[in-house]
């Protein structure tokens, strides 16, 4: 047997971390131990094999020791490479807990996510359900208390066509009498207008014809009258056309400088029981028919003048052919008075004033005439392509008016 | 005797016996028994892994020399190993006197 035992192959594996002579001097002290025995136990029993099981006995297991050296000398390397192991592991499992924990965490967020959102579109359904209930309600409490109005337009009958291009327009009378909003449409190729839901009030409604005629009428919403429809008989579009004037003079007047002065004007117009009103298109005509049988246009008439009718004549040449050219529909002739002519270049820019007053419109435009002029046709409406005759028809007492102011005026001349 | 009393007295045996100079493991535990006359007897399980506990702390100072045709490991005290060692010295005598106080009072009166 070999004698030291080899302690090198009792010790454990080598570890990376191992001192590299640990090992080598561990066995190598130990080797040295277990010769001295030897020679000491060989000196006393001068036998190997004795000497060799002495020594074996006495130390022990050589195995058990170096591996105790061994392991004495790592320990603090062995214990902290396994406290970090240890560490480690605890590191591992407390990111693996964190993990863990984060992800359930995350999922109950987004479980907590889910259910507000899902509160939240409930909330939202509720309140949009709500939202339409009222709603509902509104347009329901509308229904009941708002009428829808309309207005149909139709052209000089009840049974017309529709009147197109005019302009509607209904104002709010407020309370307070302070004219409100005003919902504004034009009539078109259909016979109503829809103005939707008005409350129940007093309204204005204005119609305006495209050449200038206008006409209003209030009208009440009350409730329970849904739709209320406001129809309107229109005038149809006018037309222009001539007119003629014939004055039958006596013989001793024919030749004398007189003129009537008249004025043909547009009267408002009942249509359906609805009034119209002459717009700023269909200016009075004033117009001065000589005994001559002339027709002299006027520029500006008035006969509610403070002074009496007065005529400013600004064209002196008569009119052509003695017609008066005036946009059709209803016409009246008004025959104000007679007035004595001057000179024919002394007319321009001329005013004249009556002699005679056969009517006076007064400024509360009531017509007062103390010698009533027949006029025929008392309905005068202008037919529109063609001559309109018109008649004026003097009395005797008119006569007599005129020749006397002829003689007072001639008494008055130099 | 009981291994239980000589337990805590081997490090003070050893750092005595090394504290004459330099030595090795065989001779430290020759020594100790040469002079406690067969008394104390440290095993080698014993001796070397206090040898290499005592070299740790700093206590003892390893040399390593050739002898007898091989490397021999002799140890000798540190600065701290003779400022340890008169410690255990001193804590030794404060022991035996007590102890001796004690059971030499019991003869007398026995």
């Amino acid at each position: 047997m070999s004698w030291p035992p080899d302690l090198t192959a009792l010790l454990p594996a080598p570890r990376d971390d191992e001192p590299p002579e640990l090992r080598q001097r561990i066995v190598a002290e130990l080797r040295d131990h277990l010769q001295c025995a030897f020679q000491r136990e060989l000196l006393l029993s001068g036998d190997e094999t004795e000497a060799n099981r002495r020594v074996l006995a006495k130390f022990g297991d050589p195995a058990r020791l170096v591996r105790k050296l061994w392991f004495d000398a790592l320990w603090e390397k062995i214990m902290s490479q396994r406290l970090m192991l240890a560490c480690a592991a605890v590191m591992a499992a407390a990111c693996i807990t964190m993990g863990i924990v984060t992800v359930r965490v995350a999922e109950q967020s987004a479980q907590a996510t889910q259910s507000l959102a899902e509160q939240g579109r409930e909330v939202n359904a509720a309140l949009l359900q709500q939202l339409d209930r009222m709603t509902t309600t509104s347009e329901s409490d509308r229904s009941l208390n708002w009428i829808r109005v309309k207005v149909r337009l139709v052209q000089e009958t009840m049974d017309g066509p529709p009147a197109e291009g005019f302009k509607v327009r209904i104002d709010d009378e407020a309370p307070n009498h302070m004219t409100s909003i005003a919902e504004k449409r034009q009539s078109t190729a259909e016979p109503e207008i829809d103005f939707g839901l008005l409350a129940p009030g007093r309204y204005n409604l204005n119609i305006t014809a495209p050449w200038g005629d206008n006409f209003i009428r209030t009208f009440y919403v009350r409730p329970g009258e849904s739709p209320l429809v406001q129809t309107v008989v229109c005038p149809a579009p006018p037309v222009e056309g001539d007119i003629a004037i014939d004055v039958t003079w006596p013989d001793d007047l024919v030749n004398k400088p007189i003129g009537l002065f008249c004025f043909v004007y547009s009267p408002q117009r009942d249509l359906s029981n609805d009034t119209w009103h002459s717009g700023p298109y269909a200016k009075s005509n004033s117009v001065l028919i000589t005994s001559s049988g002339d027709l002299i246009p006027g520029g500006e008439g008035y006969i509610d003048d403070s002074e009496g009718p007065r005529l400013r004549v600004t064209d002196s040449a008569p009119l052509p052919n003695a017609l008066i050219r005036s946009t059709g529909g209803a016409r009246s002739l008004e025959v104000a008075g007679v007035v004595l002519m001057s000179q024919p270049e002394q007319r321009t820019e001329t005013n004249y004033w009556p002699m005679v007053l056969l009517a006076r419109r007064e400024r509360n435009r009531n017509r007062s005439s103390s010698m009533p002029v027949t006029v025929f046709p008392e309905s005068m409406i202008v037919k529109g392509g063609t001559v309109n005759h018109w008649k004026v028809t003097l009395s005797d007492v008119h006569f007599e008016a005129i020749r006397a102011a002829l003689r007072e005026r001639a008494e008055e001349q130099p | 005797m009981d291994s239980r009393l000589l337990w805590g007295m081997v490090d003070t045996l050893i750092l005595e016996v090394i504290s004459g100079g330099p030595t090795y493991g065989y001779e430290i535990a020759q020594t100790v028994l040469g002079r406690s006359r067969g008394y104390f007897e440290i095993t080698e399980g014993s001796l070397y892994p206090a040898l290499h506990r005592l070299e740790r702390q700093k206590l003892l100072a390893a040399i390593w020399k050739e002898a007898d045709g091989r490397d021999r490991k002799y140890y000798k005290l540190t600065p701290a190993g003779k400022t340890a060692l008169a410690a255990k010295k001193r804590e030794w005598q404060e022991f035996t006197s007590g102890v001796q106080g004690i059971l030499g009072t019991a003869n007398c009166v026995g």
